[in-house]
């Protein structure tokens, strides 16, 4: 049941806060070299790293098998549109999109949808589906379908972030069976993105029309693989659709997926899952791997793969009404006091990037603000001391003219949390690290309690950044005050971005965002994180796109 | 159920009294009311006999030294993080090696000593405190107010621990104080048994009822004869409960409602190294041996105390 | 038979008590399961989520209408659905139980016969270093942290030996290997208390007597002596087993296996208040009816209070 899976992963991130099975995650490897990193493992390298080397298997040879991939909590469920953790894993592989976000040209192509028009002002969307998908309880794709789904992922009782991506579509035609256009109120260009990922997976009528409890249970999907059983907290299993026939063209792969069966089980100690991997063929294989453990899995003879997360990763909205970090100079010593460098090491063993904006490097809107990111200490604390922070205690923490300590909390306590404790405590800054539990995360972060936040918002659209710092259309998470002037700029942009399909305009418009957010500090963008995926030497072509695992072209090679 | 026992508490119904097993076996064992005043030399004499329980005094006054002044063991800075020594194996550097971030171990262990004794005796007290006035004023009042205590005692018992410590804990927020608070709500159930059933023996013994006919008041008896002679097995039992509570906190931290970091605690350092134990073994086990020299010490010495009664049959 | 009677009136009030103490305690905790249910939505409005996830599970409603519905729902065996997994929180705990119920079961075995066996043991030597090493292996047992134990037993049977699967072996051996983790500490308990009794029941005049009739060693202390300390450790199994059932959550977690334990501390992380309720009617109802089997047994059972009377 647990509503919050522990699982790895960026969001999981934050949960775990909440569980806090501390070093469990998402700390990545000591193996890789930086530069093999930014090379070629660094942008989810399409058809899977390891292919080379198994690649004179015949495609007709790389049929049948199961594959057991070990999850370290429950998901809750498995449909992404109701539950939050599994759009990477179970709910990939059930449900395909409209369109295929390809992470090698950044661009969308299609997918069940063949084709589609984007009108000028970002408001009118039109899909022309593919006429030969059919769904696993034999039923076939259509613009009614495609409707009956966007409308029900607009209804009381969807928790998941499928609801922000249709929030604000005004009205859904279906012109003929195979066509669809979707209008938007107000413009939005992230909307072909958001579309292709796992929470907008297109399932049958009758599973859009079932009441949300029961979707979380149940999903009659068009993916190459069919909910067989789910068995909460003990294991997921999926069989393949044998007429399958649809996969992107990224995947160059004809007809059904090559395994006949995939087990998700749910181990939650670390120690366990990484033997299960490595001893007796029991899984073969785990998902964002704790860096720490590589040298023990690559050791033993584990593939280790390695993708760079297109988001953000560790990224600290600051709290800019709380009483310390009201004051710019505070945050900006927040910002230039973190030496990424060294946090890399330390809560990665190297394998996390140093970030270099709010962008990662992965996103098609990168936009570079190393400068303003790098270490300075001595800077650092001159800005403290020109707020007011002057007298260091026997504590070693500072405090202004009113005594009052210089002490900062944070809702996290997990390893990269402790790294910058103990860094910012040597600028005389005191972290407390106070997580709160699950049930009351969402609430004890909205309440401001906190000097410095977590949230997480994955999505390979530079419209994330509205999606959490913009005030009038957006989660707020800077906590802007209303006579901030700096803070109203920085919406203007956020919200402007989101109306220009031009790709240079917006950039421009990206740009001059991502610099206000990390020169003002309204973040602490720490680092871009890179997930390593460690799977048993027999298996093969496991594809990342952005952090989805998609499983059409993974195979299995016999014993 | 102990609930419905009736009252002149006979060994029976207080066998039936549910209680750490450790408790029990004090009371077996050693502690039954006597006269006081009688024994105390020979308990102080028997360190010197036995090289066992010699070591486990010295190991306790190791251990007390080390919460009280951890830098005479582990003169380095138990939080300081290092990129270039992260996972080391134990060494001369490095007695217990060095954690994921490159923390040397010894010296955490060394200064969670205080934190750990300290969450450790603050649980025991608070249990020990609250349960020994449940358990008194029940046993010496005896009829309605005895009946609802113990019915509060039993709804106590009844819901599962882990379900109050989660709860309270959530309430409280992490922290180590309020898992001892955690633990010690929970260990008031046992020590209220334990006491009401105590002064209910001891106001039935033999001498007890002497004074009686001596013509001693009530409240002087009980304090004078009852409270001495029933305290002397509850503080017995809270001795053993050291141990038994320093595993909570671990078992607690395993479950992810450790210590707050960075502060390093016994648990704590057990439960984060475990996910290491595949390879990097010392990470906890070193931790947890001290865990059980330190529980097995307290164990040594309190059965210790309990010999004078046994050493005929020894 | 009054006497029955008032001792089942009190087991309700047992019950009811822990019912109401659990329903209330979790309440006043920070935060529900609307909070839980949306945490970790990424990028959405979370006040909205949360306000009409609220709305949705009745958690908006007054305490009071909310724990009258609870309670009336409860004694008609109507606990609602689980808020994650959307079904009867009824069917959720009894689908886990039996695999705890296993774990707890064969755990209490093992610790039965490893205690019983090492007190004995302890008994008959006469070796003093000996004697003094295994006497200090019940205090070891009991003072090393469970879960450690449960991870090296796995580290050395599945991932070294190979004899079970590291993922929930549904075989006994993987059952077994569990319940060792779990034996460990319970029987190292039982061993406490039963030498100690041991030596108890060697000086009483019973045993005097069985010795001065010129009975073995070994006769005296498993036929005579045996039987009467092992009555207290019989007494104490229904804590014992408490115990257990408190450790099994740690077992299971190491050894991936479904269980009570998981499901009540993941019920109340997440504020899953008909699952936590269940769990806690449960067990407060297993609660009185061990102690009032035990009650009503000690005396059958507990021959030598009588003789001395």
């Amino acid at each position: 049941m647990q509503p919050l899976p522990l699982a790895p992963e960026p969001i999981e991130r934050k949960q775990q806060v909440v569980f806090s099975y501390r070093p469990r995650h998402w700390l990545t490897a000591v193996g890789a070299t930086l530069a093999l990193l930014a090379t070629a493992a660094c942008s989810g390298s399409g058809g899977g790293g390891q292919s080379e080397a198994a690649a004179d298997v015949a495609k007709k040879d790389r049929y049948g098998g199961t594959l057991n991939i070990g999850l370290s909590a429950d998901p809750g469920g498995v449909d992404a549109a109701v539950v939050n953790q599994v759009w990477r894993t179970v709910a990939r592989a059930l449900a395909d999109s409209l369109v295929f976000y390809n992470p090698k040209t950044k661009k969308v192509e299609p997918w069940l949808a063949t084709s589609w028009t984007v009108s000028k002002d970002a408001r009118t969307y039109s899909f022309e589906l593919r006429d030969d998908v059919t769904f696993h309880d034999g039923t076939k794709l259509t613009a009614k379908v495609v409707k009956a789904n966007l409308e029900s992922l607009n209804r009381p009782g969807i928790h998941s972030s499928a609801k922000t991506i249709v929030q604000g579509i005004s009205k859904i035609t279906t012109p003929s069976e195979h066509k669809v256009t979707v209008q938007f109120a107000e413009p939005n260009a992230a909307f072909l993105t958001s579309l292709s990922r796992a929470y907008v997976g297109i399932v049958s009528q009758k599973t859009a029309e079932l009441p949300v409890e029961k979707r979380q249970k149940w999903l009659d999907g068009s993916g190459p693989f069919y909910l067989e059983e789910y068995t909460p907290n003990q294991r997921i299993v999926l069989k393949k659709r044998k007429d399958y026939d649809w996969a992107p063209k990224y995947f160059e792969h004809s007809g059904s997926a090559y395994l006949d069966e995939v087990v998700y089980k749910i181990i939650p100690e670390d120690s366990v899952r990484n033997g299960a991997v490595i001893g007796d063929d029991e899984l073969q294989f785990i998902y964002w791997v704790n860096a720490k453990y590589v040298s023990q899995l690559e050791g033993s003879g584990m593939t280790i793969s390695k993708t760079l997360n297109p988001a953000t990763g560790l990224e600290l909205p600051l709290n800019t009404s709380s009483k310390i970090l009201k004051d710019v100079r505070v945050r900006q010593a927040l910002q230039i006091g973190v030496d990424r460098e060294q946090f890399v090491k330390i809560a990665s063993g190297g394998v996390d990037q140093p970030a270099t904006g709010p962008l990662s490097k992965d996103n098609p809107f990168y936009s570079d603000q190393s400068e303003l990111l790098k270490y300075d200490a001595k800077k650092a604390r001159s800005l403290l001391e020109q707020a007011g922070w002057t007298k260091v205690g026997s504590d070693g923490i500072r405090r202004n003219a009113d005594g009052e300590r210089l002490s900062l909390r944070a809702p996290r306590d997990d390893a990269p949390l402790q790294v910058l404790q103990d860094q910012w405590k040597k600028l005389g800054i005191e972290l407390v690290l106070d997580p709160p539990l699950a049930a009351e995360a969402n609430e004890a972060l909205l309440s401001g309690k906190y000097d410095v936040a977590y949230w997480y918002a994955s999505s390979p659209d530079p419209d994330v950044l509205r999606a959490n710092y913009g005030t009038t259309d957006g989660s707020d998470r800077s906590f802007v005050a209303d006579d901030d002037k700096t803070g109203k700029e920085l919406d203007k942009l956020l919200q402007e971005q989101n109306q220009t399909i031009d790709k240079d305009k917006r950039q421009k418009l990206v740009d001059h965002a991502a610099r206000i957010l990390v020169e003002q500090a309204y973040e602490v963008p720490v680092s871009n994180d890179v997930d390593i995926w460690a799977h048993s030497p027999r298996l093969h072509d496991i594809t990342p796109v952005g952090l989805d695992q998609y499983l059409i072209n993974a195979w299995l090679a016999k014993k | 159920m102990t609930t419905l026992e009736t009252e002149g508490a006979t060994e029976a119904g207080e066998a039936a009294t549910p209680m750490s097993p450790s408790a029990r076996l004090r009371r077996r064992v050693g502690l039954r009311p006597r006269p006081p005043g009688h024994g105390d030399r020979r308990r102080w004499a028997a360190p010197l006999r036995s090289p066992g329980l010699l070591a486990a005094y010295l190991w306790i006054a190791v251990i007390l030294l080390a919460a009280i002044h951890p830098g005479l063991f582990a003169a380095g800075d138990p939080l300081r993080q290092d990129g270039s020594q992260i996972l080391l194996a134990p060494g001369a550097d490095h007695l217990f090696g060095t954690d994921d971030f490159g923390r040397d171990q010894f010296t955490r262990a060394v200064w969670g000593t205080r934190l750990s004794l300290q969450a450790a005796v603050v649980a025991v007290a608070i249990g020990l405190v609250s349960g020994s006035l449940i358990g008194l004023v029940a046993g010496a009042l005896r009829g309605r107010a005895d009946s609802i205590l113990m019915r509060i005692i039993d709804i106590m018992l009844a819901v599962p621990s882990l379900i109050v410590s989660l709860a309270i804990i959530s309430a409280l927020g992490r922290g180590t104080l309020n898992i001892a608070v955690a633990i010690g709500i929970n260990s008031t159930a046992g020590f209220a048994r334990l006491m009401r059933s105590e002064v209910l023996k001891v106001s039935n013994a033999k001498y007890v009822e002497a004074s009686v006919f001596a013509g001693h008041g009530y409240v002087r008896r009980l304090f004078k004869h009852v409270v001495p002679n029933a305290s002397r097995s509850v503080l017995a039992a809270a001795t053993m409960d050291i141990g038994t509570a320093i595993l909570t906190v671990a078992a607690l931290s395993f479950l992810g409602l450790g210590a707050p970091p960075p502060t390093p605690e016994w648990g704590l350092l057990v439960a984060e190294g475990r996910t290491f134990i595949g390879v990097q073994w010392w990470l906890s086990l070193l931790p947890g041996l001290v865990i059980v020299l330190t529980v097995l010490a307290v164990y040594r010495v309190g059965r210790s105390f309990n010999r004078g009664r046994t050493r005929v049959v020894a | 038979m009054a006497r029955y009677g008032l001792r089942l009136l009190y087991g309700v009030i047992v019950v009811w008590g822990a019912f109401t103490g659990a329903f209330f305690l979790l309440y006043v905790v920070p935060g529900d399961a609307a909070g839980g249910l949306t945490a970790g939505a990424d990028g959405a409005d979370v006040k909205q989520l949360l306000a009409e996830q609220r709305e949705l599970l009745g958690l908006d409603r007054p305490v009071w209408v909310q724990y009258w519905d609870a309670l009336t729902g409860a004694l008609q065996g109507d606990f609602g659905e689980s808020i994650y997994q959307r079904r009867p929180a009824v069917e959720v705990y009894f689908e886990s139980f039996p695999e705890t119920l296993k774990l707890a079961f064969l755990g209490l075995l093992l610790a039965v016969v490893l205690g019983v066996t090492l007190s004995v043991v302890i008994e008959l030597t006469n070796w003093k270093w000996a004697r003094e090493l295994l006497i200090s292996l019940p205090p070891v047992a009991v003072s090393l942290p469970p879960f450690l134990v449960g991870l090296v037993l796995l580290q050395v049977f599945a991932f070294q030996l190979h004899w079970i699967k590291a993922v929930n072996d549904p075989s006994f051996g993987g059952l077994l290997i569990a319940s060792a983790a779990l034996a460990v500490a319970g029987g190292g308990s039982i061993s406490q208390l039963l030498t100690a009794n041991l030596r108890g029941a060697l000086t009483s005049p019973y045993v005097e007597t069985a010795r001065n009739w010129g009975l073995s060693r070994f006769d005296v202390v498993v036929r005579h002596a045996l039987k009467n300390a092992a009555l207290p450790v019989i007494t104490s199994l229904g804590t014992t087993v408490g115990v257990m059932v408190g450790g099994t959550v740690l077992t299971e977690t190491v050894f991936s296996r479904l269980g009570v334990g998981r499901l009540v501390v993941d019920a109340v992380d997440g504020r899953d208040m008909p699952v936590v309720l269940v769990a806690v009617t449960i067990s407060a109802v297993i609660f009185v009816a061990v102690n009032l089997v035990v009650d009503a047994v000690h005396p059958l059972l507990d021959k030598r209070i009588q003789w001395d009377g």
